[in-house]
């Protein structure tokens, strides 16, 4: 089977909008998307990325809800050493390339790692407008206002943005971008990041990306903080970890534990000795 | 209860994949040609939506499916995304078909006649068997029926609305548009489309939500040559042959870019045979590019191209639809957490009323 | 005569130029194609959807032969080769639209090696800011930094020296002569 699954004009598609996608930071680019043998919806978008800018020296990591050994990340992760043979770690820190869902590292990010994020929806603006071709023109012009009047409607009636995850965020002070299903947590995260990072939306065939070192910032009002997921009180039972998203889990007794959601986190935590 | 599943994860699939495969190799014990002969309308559908004509291959794919036709449709649009491209064929003229059935319901009679030829129009839906009635059939063959439509009198005489003609033809397995869609691209997407889902967009048109009861000139079940550019002789060679279904509808009529008033046509194209599709895609593209005059005619998805180009493929809607099933535990707290603020922002508000 | 992996050359090759114009100013290595740096990058870079101009002395029929792309003129083409800073051809190409940024022509001028001007270069790749040679002069800087004032249209550049050395400045760099 040829490398990487792909065939060299697909990949050089993908390539050709990964450029342009970093020169033009949180801007969408569109492309063909092949259909892989994996389903649509299930990080097509993702796995192009990663076939296309893998080679014989990245190590690739694969997480799913923080979590390396989460069935959709076991299958990608094997799909894709299958076409490459690539070296593969559960260790952010040992990555080259780690192909992510709904989460960032724990563990900061350094120069020349890529990250990868699997998107659903890549436009942030379609939750105030559905129309592809209103969008496009919404970008256009820098017109994000649909999204303040939704972040205003929302605070006045709840308080607080009702946004969980896929928080919209300004990037380059030029374009809102959808960050992928991440939480509020993750989302700081996303600027001045020391690595590259890739977003691929294989359904709806587009990708964008953020440089290094690019300005990223929640939507939010001058007079309001931006609240994150809160685990005050609460503490990894395995590692005692009071500094990272938390996991809630039920065990046959209906008790709850919290367990640290980023699993790799929790295991050099527990290698360095930094256990409670 | 101790937490760690995470390693489990890898097993937790191979023994699923096992479970799975103990359902889906019963259907090993089924030849291909059985497939082929027996169930070739579920060759058909898979080899449309799957966008590869391939029964041998689609037949495969069914028996992997273990009967799921829309999962054999995804198999086959994997394996031709690992398919190189070689080249181009020579455009096809349906007109140019060896017709194993061709019919018109816009005249009583047409060159050639009705050709029914092999069709369950007219079976009595009755799951007892049915003797076959004494027939006494001609020596018949599709070789010497190549007829063309049953329109081309009306496009002769210039009554037929044309639209403008595209330099060269998108493909969108190369290169996905944004708007304003390119109409090659359009009925490449309902070409591919998943058919029910095309049947149910066209049957709104039907109901009132669009043009109502559009007529069809003609439909046509046969075969089709494909030709190729030998790239060393220059000469073209016909490399094989594809059964294909073709239908063109009329619908109303409109103005032209002239400013003429002529009649309104639709065109449904499907690889294998697939009736009720082929009538389907016609029928929206009659609604896409042309003014209807029913009074539901505002605002409809069969004419709104955006429905069209993004929600009627199998294969995405399907992914999709049935990604829900992943793991979204985190995406789930965090709306959790929402949800709890908000109540409690309301339980604040509702004190100091 | 060896066997040349041509896509092995161009994911490693690709991987230099993702590099380079994610943290614009940092060298990287090209693997040449044909004893040519240049070569590599269109063979990398070049397929039948995209057009590309060329005037120079390098066999690039090879690479045509190849990849299939069209050829375009210098105002309309998506990648621009240049065996040398050509301060009118990097006027003339298409900076794309506001709807379609991405539409727009992307450079790659040899040059002998990258000495020349002090540059501050700043803004998206750059930590803060850095200090770099680029092999440009100030009329080049004027008018980089003026036909990508109008971001998000504007466009890309490559630099490419005699040691098959690559070096890239993006549209949303910010030059500065020191």
């Amino acid at each position: 089977m040829r490398y990487a699954f792909l065939d060299e004009e697909a990949k050089k598609e993908i390539r050709r909008s990964i450029l342009k996608a970093i020169a033009i930071p949180g801007y969408i680019v569109s492309f063909a998307s092949r259909e892989l043998p994996v389903a649509r919806g299930w990080g097509t978008g993702g796995l192009q990325l990663s076939l296309a800018i893998i080679n014989e020296e990245d190590t690739l990591k694969v997480i799913d809800q923080g979590c390396d050994g989460s069935v959709n990340a076991v299958n990608i992760r094997n799909f894709i050493s299958s076409v490459t043979n690539v070296k593969t770690t559960t260790k952010t820190q040992e990555a080259s390339i780690i192909q992510t869902r709904h989460r960032v590292p724990e563990i900061d990010l350094q120069e020349g790692q890529t990250l990868v994020y699997q998107v659903p929806i890549p436009d942030i603006l379609e939750t105030v407008e559905p129309n592809l071709e209103k969008q496009k023109l919404l970008h256009a012009n820098a017109d994000y206002s649909k999204l303040w009047v939704l972040l205003y409607e929302d605070t006045s009636m709840f308080g607080d943005s009702r946004i969980s995850s896929r928080y919209p965020v300004m990037v380059n002070d030029r374009y809102a971008m959808d960050p992928s299903p991440i939480p509020k947590y993750d989302t700081p995260k996303l600027g001045d990041c020391k690595a590259l990072q890739l977003f691929g939306a294989g359904r709806e065939k587009k990708i964008y990306a953020v440089p290094p070192y690019t300005k990223v910032e929640p939507l939010k009002f001058e007079d309001r903080e931006f609240k994150v997921e809160n685990f005050d009180g609460k503490a990894c039972a395995r590692c005692g970890s009071t500094n990272s998203f938390l996991d809630e889990v039920y065990d046959d007794n209906g008790d709850v534990s919290y367990y640290c959601n980023d699993t790799d986190y929790c295991d050099t935590r527990l290698e360095l000795g930094e256990s409670k | 209860m101790a937490y760690y599943a995470i390693k489990g994860g890898e097993e937790a699939i191979k023994n699923s994949l096992n479970f799975y495969s103990d359902i889906v190799n019963k259907s090993d014990v089924l030849d291909d040609n059985d497939l082929i002969e027996g169930l070739t309308f579920s060759i058909d559908k898979v080899i449309s939506e799957g966008s590869l004509y391939s029964k041998k291959l689609a037949s495969k794919a069914i028996k992997r499916s273990a009967g799921d036709l829309l999962n054999a449709s995804f198999f086959l649009r994997a394996h031709r995304s690992s398919c190189q491209r070689i080249g181009i064929c020579k455009t096809i003229d349906v007109n140019d078909m060896r017709l194993k059935r061709r019919i018109s319901s816009a005249f009583k009679d047409i060159e050639g006649g009705q050709l029914l030829g092999p069709s369950n129009d007219y079976e009595i839906k009755l799951l007892i068997d049915l003797k076959n009635e004494e027939v006494d059939i001609e020596e018949f063959s599709s070789n010497n029926c190549v007829i063309k439509s049953a329109l081309t009198p009306l496009r002769d005489d210039n009554l037929i609305k044309e639209l403008p003609k595209e330099e060269k033809p998108w493909d969108i397995t190369r290169n996905y548009p944004s708007a304003p869609y390119p109409r090659s691209a359009v009925l490449q997407v309902m070409s591919r489309a998943e058919s029910g889902s095309i049947l149910a967009v066209g049957y709104t048109t039907m109901r009132g939500y669009g043009d109502v009861h559009p007529t069809i000139g003609d439909l046509r079940i046969g075969e089709l040559d494909i030709s190729f550019t030998h790239p060393f002789t220059k000469n073209e060679v016909k490399i094989g042959e594809i059964e294909a279904t073709a239908v063109e509808s009329v619908g109303t009529f409109n103005e032209d870019s002239q400013g003429d008033t002529k009649l309104t046509t639709g065109f449904g194209f499907c690889f294998g045979k697939n009736e009720t599709k082929a009538i389907s895609m016609s029928i929206v593209d009659l609604a896409l590019y042309n003014n209807s005059y029913s009074v539901g005619g505002e605002n409809i998805i069969a004419a709104d191209f955006e429905m069209i180009m993004h929600h009627l493929d199998g294969i995405e809607s399907f992914g999709f639809t049935n990604h829900f099933k992943l793991p979204h535990y985190v995406t789930f707290q965090t709306d959790y957490q929402i949800f709890k603020s908000a109540q409690k922002y309301a339980q604040t508000n509702s004190k100091e009323d | 005569m060896d066997t040349v992996d041509i896509e092995k050359k161009n994911r490693n090759n690709f991987k230099a130029m993702m590099n380079a114009l994610s943290m614009p100013g940092d060298i990287h290595k090209i693997e040449e194609l044909f004893n040519s740096p240049l070569l590599a990058i269109a063979n990398t870079l070049l397929y039948s959807e995209v057009s590309f101009y060329y005037d120079g002395d390098e066999e690039f029929e090879l690479i045509e032969a190849i990849t299939n792309p069209k050829k375009e003129d210098a105002s309309k083409a998506d990648y621009v080769f240049c065996d040398e800073l050509n301060e009118y051809l990097f006027n003339k190409g298409k900076v794309g639209t506001s709807k379609d940024p991405e539409f727009s022509t992307t450079y790659i001028f040899k040059c002998k090696d990258f000495n020349g001007l002090d540059i501050l270069l700043s803004g998206p790749g750059i930590d803060g800011t850095k200090k770099v040679k680029l092999p440009i002069d100030k009329s080049f800087v004027e008018f980089f930094n003026e036909k990508n004032s109008y971001y998000p249209l504007g466009n890309e550049v490559y630099f490419l020296n005699e040691k098959s050395e690559i070096i890239a400045i993006s549209r949303t760099t910010n030059l500065e002569v020191l």
